[in-house]
Formats: C-alpha cells, structure tokens, sequence
C-alpha cells in the first residue's frame, strides 16, 4: 500500500481536521470527500441512544477514526443501498458491490423483456395442461451472503410476475439471518412487496444434497456470486479494508473436492454440475473475478456441455457481461472473445464480471 | 412580571382547550397558507437516446477484491454539450435519477431563459429575499430615528 504524500494530508487537513483520517481509510481523495460527507449526513440523521450523551462532533469523530482503521464504509453506517433497496451490512456478512448490483439490474431488465418467452417456458416445462401464467418463475441464489441479488430481482421482476418463488442459500448461519432481515426491513419500509415470500436458507451445496433441495435447484434461474478470490490474489490484491475486515469465507474458496480444477474455481465446476446435470436451468449466471478466471470459466462450462449433451453447443449460448453490461463499449474494449475456436459474445464495458449460460430458444438478440 | 404571569396562564389554558377538545378547528400551521402562484412543473428527462451515460470509476482489480464507495453517474448530452457529474449520494440509482433531473433542468435553462423553472424559483427567492432585507432596513431605519429623537430629546433636557 503506496504511502499517502504529506502534501495530501495537509491539504485535506485544510478543509477539515477529520478528512485525513478519511483519507487514510479510502486512499483516494475523491472518496474520501464523499465519505466525509455522507458520515456527516448519518451523524446528523441518526439519534442513536446508545452514544446519546456524546456531542455529534464526538460521534463524527468516533465514526471517522474507525474508518482511519480501514473498516468499510458500510459496516461504520450500517447499510449500503443496492438497487432502490437498503442493504442492512453487518461485519462477518460480504458487503455487497456495485458490480453486483449492475448484473443484476441487466439480468432482471432480459427477464422483464422476454417475460412472455420466460412464462410460457415455465408453463410449459411444469404443466402444459394449467395456464401459463400460474407457474411459477423460479430463482435460485448460491452463495446468498446479505441476500441482495435474491431481494433486487424479486423488487424488479414483482411487476411483471406475479408468481415468483426465490430462493437464498448459504453456509453462514450469520447471513442467512442477516438476509431474512434484509427482507423484513426491506418490506417494512415499503421498498418491497410481502408476497411472494423469499426463503433464506442455511445449505452446504457441497454436500449431499436432500431431495427437496434437488427439486428447488430444478429451477428457471441460477444466480451465484460465490468465493473466487485465489489465496495468492487475497493477500496481493485485494485491498486492506476487504482483507482485514470482510469475512473470508466469503471471498476464498476452501473446499477440497473431486473436480479437477484449480481451487479458486471449485465452485464454478459445482454450479456448472448443477446446472447441466442437476438443475435444467435455463439461465446460469455467475461472477467471476478477472479476465483469466473468465476464460476458464467458459471452458469449464464448455467441457461440462460436451460431456453432458453430447459437443451440443448449438443448443446453449455463452456470454460474458462486463461491470456494466448495460453500457456501450469503450474503444479497445473487445466485444467477443474467442475460446477453444468458439465466439463469445462480451457485453457492455469494464472488466469481465459474469459469465452466463443461456439453453437454446431464447430470442438472445437483447 | 403580572403580564408575564398572565400570559403564561393563557397559554396553559389554550394548551388544555386542545387537550380537551382534540378536533380543534385551529390548525397546527402557524404561518398562513401561501396563496403564490404554482410553481412549473418539473422538466421531463430527454429521451435516453439523446445522451450518454457513463458509471464513473478507477482502473484496477474489481469485484470482491475491493470494496468501492464511489457511486458517481456522468451524463453527457451530445446536442448541447452539457456533462454532469452526480455523486451526492451513495446509491447509484439515485444519482442517476438525480442526474437526469438535473440534466432537464439545465436543458429547460437553455430552452426556455427566464422562463424555466430554475429561472422562475430563483427569482421568486430572490424577491423574498430582498423585501425580507428591505424589511429590516425599515425596521433598524425607525429603531434608529427613534433613537436619535430620544437622544435629541435628553439633549434638549440638559440644555434646559
């Protein structure tokens, strides 16, 4: 971690005696003006009673010196918006990222686009003879953490269907009822609808799974955004605040199994299993952590589909969507990849942030 | 101190009138209800085909690996050159609506002159503003020839 220049200290002592200690906790100048503002703003909107006898430049300056330490933002607030929704952050729980965030918006805007496709493939794959419209669209969230994506598309696509069944699943006893939380605040702050429910759950999807539990995976959409962060990249790459203070259960596989891949993609092989062999998703979409990652992700789902369907690619469509899929692409950004002599299409700008598999007869021209 | 004590007794009594009577006909607003002019409305977004819209953040690793707080919306609106950049507050949803609020505004600014909203809300801030200051001129004007005649008046005490 570069040192920060005393000029930039000074300089941010001049506006305020607390946005070095900001400073020390965001790095970037930019951010750390925002953060200043918006730890002022909560100090100001928030009575708390535990610390009521404090003065609020005492409280801004408690909130300011745990930021100094390198602890997120979010866990200091309390929350992170994601969507039109508040994401209740608790340490031990990954907070959730504005990548995310985008994937999702993009996912529900193709659900809501082809909605007529989507409920005439879930009539029609459940029970040809009862009206399409009365099934069900089933989702599942792998690797759940806060319950952020399960509860974004469930405010996006409530709308358009009117029956929804998402799922969360997670290991952490913690996040799963930190995300049955999230939905109850969600809820009782009118950012979503009660019903239909969302059912937060406590799985190890590397065990054996139950009955029920292969049932629910034989679903219309499985979403992931599991731990993909190597051990050499955690402690390289990845950033104080995230290393010292996120759970990294969340961020670095640890799972000894019988696929053949490297372990920071363990779980890519489990949900690439579930979907072809196990789950008959029609949508399979999962974070990735950079470009390299990405290409081995692909080739992993295209191994899986030779094997399974018989070298089918015809029937399935892989892409990967970039941190802003919805955005047009910079210049030099490539807009398809070629992987073992196969076209993949690349969507919007950024880095490679997901890698998503379609089954055939989807209109995929979005 | 008598007035004080009576005015102190009105008050209990009108507080306990209300207690009493909980649908009173006296409203809780004190000010009176403003008979102004409605205000424009507020301007339309352009149509999203007509500008671009950029997520503006660092280079470098992201994902999981980092935990950005930046949530700053750029909007570039080619027709007329106008680029704005929203990062009031920490949700990106509500930049880009801030954004495109903003974006309007600026766009009706140029439309309409004097006659936009903005133009429109600022003058009548304005106006308030200035008979609010041509107020208390008046009143430390009269404070301050009261004065003077009181002192006019000793003076003429001590001469006499």
């Amino acid at each position: 971690m570069p040192r920060l220049p005393h000029s930039l200290l000074l300089r941010a002592r001049k506006i305020s005696p607390l946005l070095p200690l900001v400073l020390r906790g965001t790095r970037t100048w930019d951010s750390a003006v925002n953060e200043l503002r918006w730890l002022r703003e909560h100090v100001e909107q928030t009575t708390t009673t535990r610390d009521s006898l404090l003065s609020p430049h005492k409280r801004l300056r408690i909130l300011c010196e745990r930021r100094a330490k390198g602890e997120p933002l979010q866990y200091i607030l309390g929350s992170q918006p994601f969507g039109e929704l508040d994401i209740i952050c608790e340490p031990g729980v990954l907070i959730p990222r504005p990548e995310t965030e985008a994937y999702t918006e993009y996912l529900a805007q193709f659900i809501n686009q082809h909605h007529v496709v989507f409920k005439t493939m879930t009539g029609a794959s459940l029970n040809p003879s009862t009206k399409s419209t009365s099934n069900p669209l089933r989702i599942v969230d792998l690797c759940s953490g806060t319950g952020c994506i399960p509860l974004l598309l469930h405010s996006l696509l409530s709308n358009t269907f009117t029956a929804l069944q998402i799922q969360g699943w997670d290991i952490s006893q913690t996040a799963v009822s930190l995300a049955r939380r999230n939905f109850r605040e969600n809820v009782k702050r009118g950012y979503l609808n009660a019903s239909p429910r969302i059912s937060f759950e406590v799985v190890d999807i590397f065990s054996n799974l139950t009955s029920d539990q292969r049932a629910s995976l034989k679903c219309d959409i499985l979403i992931s955004n599991p731990p993909y962060i190597s051990n050499e990249s955690f402690n390289h790459e990845t950033t104080r605040s995230v290393r010292n203070w996120e759970p990294k259960l969340a961020l670095v596989p640890n799972i000894s199994c019988s696929y053949s891949v490297l372990p920071q993609d363990v779980f890519y092989a489990r949900l690439v299993d579930f979907h072809f062999n196990l789950g008959q998703s029609k949508i399979l979409l999962m974070e990735i952590g950079d470009d390299e990652q990405a290409i081995r992700v692909v080739k992993i789902l295209m191994d899986n589909l030779k094997r399974s369907t018989g070298s089918d690619l015809q029937n399935n469509s892989i892409e990967i969507w970039r941190d802003w899929p919805g955005q047009a692409s910079d210049q030099g950004e490539k807009q398809e990849l070629v992987i073992e002599e196969v076209s993949v299409p690349v969507r919007g700008s950024g880095a490679l942030r997901a890698v998503v598999s379609m089954r055939k007869s989807f209109p995929l021209n979005c | 101190m008598q007035r004080w004590i009576i005015s102190v007794l009105r008050r209990t009594i009108v507080s306990e009138r209300g207690l009493l009577n909980l649908t009173t006909t006296r409203g809780l607003m004190t000010t009176p209800p403003k008979c102004a002019k409605k205000m424009p409305d507020r301007p339309k977004p352009p149509p999203e085909k007509e500008f671009t819209e950029v997520f503006l953040h660092g280079s470098g690793p992201g994902g999981q690996k980092i935990n950005k707080t930046s949530s700053a919306v750029q909007l570039k609106h080619a027709a007329s050159g106008i680029v704005l950049k929203v990062q009031a507050t920490r949700s990106r949803t509500q930049n880009r609506k801030l954004a495109r609020q903003m974006l309007a505004d600026r766009l009706e600014d140029l439309e309409k002159g004097d006659q936009s909203r903005s133009a429109i809300k600022t003058a009548v801030k304005q106006k308030k503003k200035s008979s609010a200051t041509k107020k208390t001129r008046r009143k430390y004007r009269k404070l301050e020839e009261e004065k003077l005649a009181a002192q006019g008046e000793t003076g003429k005490g001590k001469e006499g």
